[in-house]
């Protein structure tokens, strides 16, 4: 069930096009389950709105020539008057797969990061291969995608001064997260590891492999698996 | 077919329009033109749809060659525009020849002007959008010696209402008092942001540029961070060290600090165009 006055916390009026549907603020399962939820739900209300979301917030966008305070005062009517709903949407719908190399010719911040979390290598590997990560969303970069399960044991401060560059597909920790850098960028994470797969291709008709409720797992592959997959995907 | 030929690309000189607000929900920001009134004007001087993509040429302007004939126009608010060495009226259409050049010298009020010709430019799409923003295009920005199609245009010249007339109202632009909304986390910082706010003299940082434009000097007061939340172009983020940020059309799509006040996109349109150094006051909107 979702309870809309349970997960809801508030409506904000972002600008003549934009609302913010505010949910309680928290980074969990249930959060997204309602999220998903709403999301279905606002999509059938008002097929014309683009919709999309953070942890804890929803975004609609409704086009220009829609009156932006009646759509507001239709969505406050539709989640605060029903308190709550049963909810058909599971969040075990597919696990996908991401091969990474764990290697320190590869992984620039990986020598650092074991000597100061007191590991080894396949201690390290071992606690990030193990848990299935939840996908929360997509944002910051094209294809990056919000995860969620990092082990206790792996969480790590960023960086005082982030790094320049960091090159695509490299996987990285900041404090309690971990993900996978899409695009060469600048980024206070620290890098563990690289994976050769292409998280984001925009000429694809679905750029991006994962959506919110995916699962995803990190499996090891040695340096020279990772070196034939590169070649093959450039 | 019908071409330009970019004889140098200027300073920064991008292909935007309306930008690929769809999709946010893969990490793409919304990209698109940043001064929409001058944008938008420069397509309707020229009689195509809005939706047109335009060219946002910065500071130092591109020189470009026609092969063709071309209704085009230059809008903004002040740029030194030549064809064949003999100046141009900007905010203003005009018919060039085959074999004119056109050069867009310096921009002399303002940070961009646009450029826009009858029936469009034929780029590619990407994800919805002809807006540069690397790496989902190729390039992020126009290349020297690149060529540029353009559309078959729907109607001859002849038919072209040439002296139509277009009033251009931008005198809201050379004002230094911004009008901005409160953000979603306004509420938490207003007894603090609200006096500094209404003393507040501020000014556009060297750090600015099409993700974003900050606002110099600092506040006295420091932000905490939030959860990860939506983001959209004009929120305006309060960092750790007080400083504002105004988030433009190539930022993120979703954000940690505190959204404390919103641009509308009028006030987007005019803090775009306020060079670095000049100095700005933020007002709220009469109606809220």
């Amino acid at each position: 069930m979702v309870n809309y006055n349970y997960h809801i916390q508030d409506f904000f009026k972002l600008n003549n096009q934009f609302l913010l549907i505010q949910l309680k603020q928290e980074i969990s399962p249930s959060n997204l389950q309602a999220i998903l939820h709403i999301k279905s739900k606002i999509e059938k209300l008002f097929p014309a709105a683009y919709v999309y979301f953070t942890y804890a917030e929803i975004g609609v966008r409704f086009p220009y020539f829609e009156d932006i305070n009646e759509k507001l005062e239709q969505l406050k009517e539709v989640f605060l008057s029903t308190e709550e709903e049963a909810l058909n949407l599971s969040l075990t719908s597919k696990t996908i797969e991401v091969p990474v190399c764990y290697s320190p010719e590869i992984a620039p911040d990986l020598g650092y990061f074991l000597k100061h979390k007191k590991l080894s290598l396949e201690e390290l590997i071992e606690l990030h291969t193990s848990p299935q990560y939840l996908v929360y969303f997509i944002g910051f970069l094209p294809g990056f995608l919000y995860l969620g399960g990092l082990n206790k044991k792996l969480f790590f401060p960023r960086k005082n001064t982030p790094s320049p560059t960091i090159e695509a597909g490299s996987v990285g920790i900041g404090y309690e997260q971990t993900g996978i850098y899409p695009q060469d960028s600048p980024g206070g994470w620290h890098i563990i590891g690289k994976t050769p797969q292409q998280l984001f291709d925009a000429s694809a008709t679905k750029p991006v492999d994962f959506q919110a409720g995916n699962k995803l797992k990190f499996k090891s592959i040695s340096l020279d698996e990772y070196k034939s997959l590169t070649t093959k995907n450039s | 077919m019908k071409s330009i030929e970019v004889i140098s690309p200027g300073m920064h000189t991008s292909f935007q329009d309306l930008g690929r607000a769809d999709y946010a929900h893969l990490g793409c920001p919304v990209a698109g033109i940043m001064d929409e009134y001058h944008a938008k004007l420069a397509n309707t001087l020229v009689q195509n749809s809005v939706k047109e993509a335009v060219l946002e040429i910065s500071l130092k302007g591109p020189e470009l060659k026609f092969l063709h004939s071309a209704l085009i126009c230059v809008t903004g608010l002040g740029a030194e525009v030549f064809v064949n060495g003999q100046q141009k009226k900007i905010n203003f259409a005009f018919v060039v020849k085959g074999g004119d050049v056109l050069e867009i010298s310096r921009i002399t009020q303002g940070n961009r002007v646009y450029f826009a010709v009858h029936g469009g430019f034929n780029v590619v799409h990407t994800l919805g959008s002809a807006s540069h923003f690397h790496p989902l295009t190729k390039h992020l920005k126009l290349q020297k010696n690149q060529e540029i199609q353009l559309n078959k245009v729907s109607l001859e010249f002849n038919k072209l209402h040439l002296n139509a007339h277009v009033s251009v109202e931008n005198q809201h632009y050379f004002l230094s008092e911004i009008e901005v909304e409160k953000g979603p986390e306004f509420k938490q910082y207003a007894k603090q942001l609200l006096p500094q706010l209404k003393t507040g003299e501020f000014q556009v940082s060297k750090k600015s540029n099409r993700m974003g434009i900050e606002l110099l000097p600092a506040l006295k007061l420091t932000s905490h961070s939030i959860l990860t939340n939506v983001i959209q172009p004009g929120c305006v983020q309060l960092t750790p060290s007080g400083k504002l940020i105004v988030l433009m059309k190539d930022a993120q799509v979703s954000g940690g600090y505190p959204r404390v006040l919103v641009f509308p996109q009028r006030s987007m349109d005019v803090l775009s165009q306020k060079r670095v150094g000049e100095k700005l006051y933020l007002c709220f909107k009469q109606e809220t």
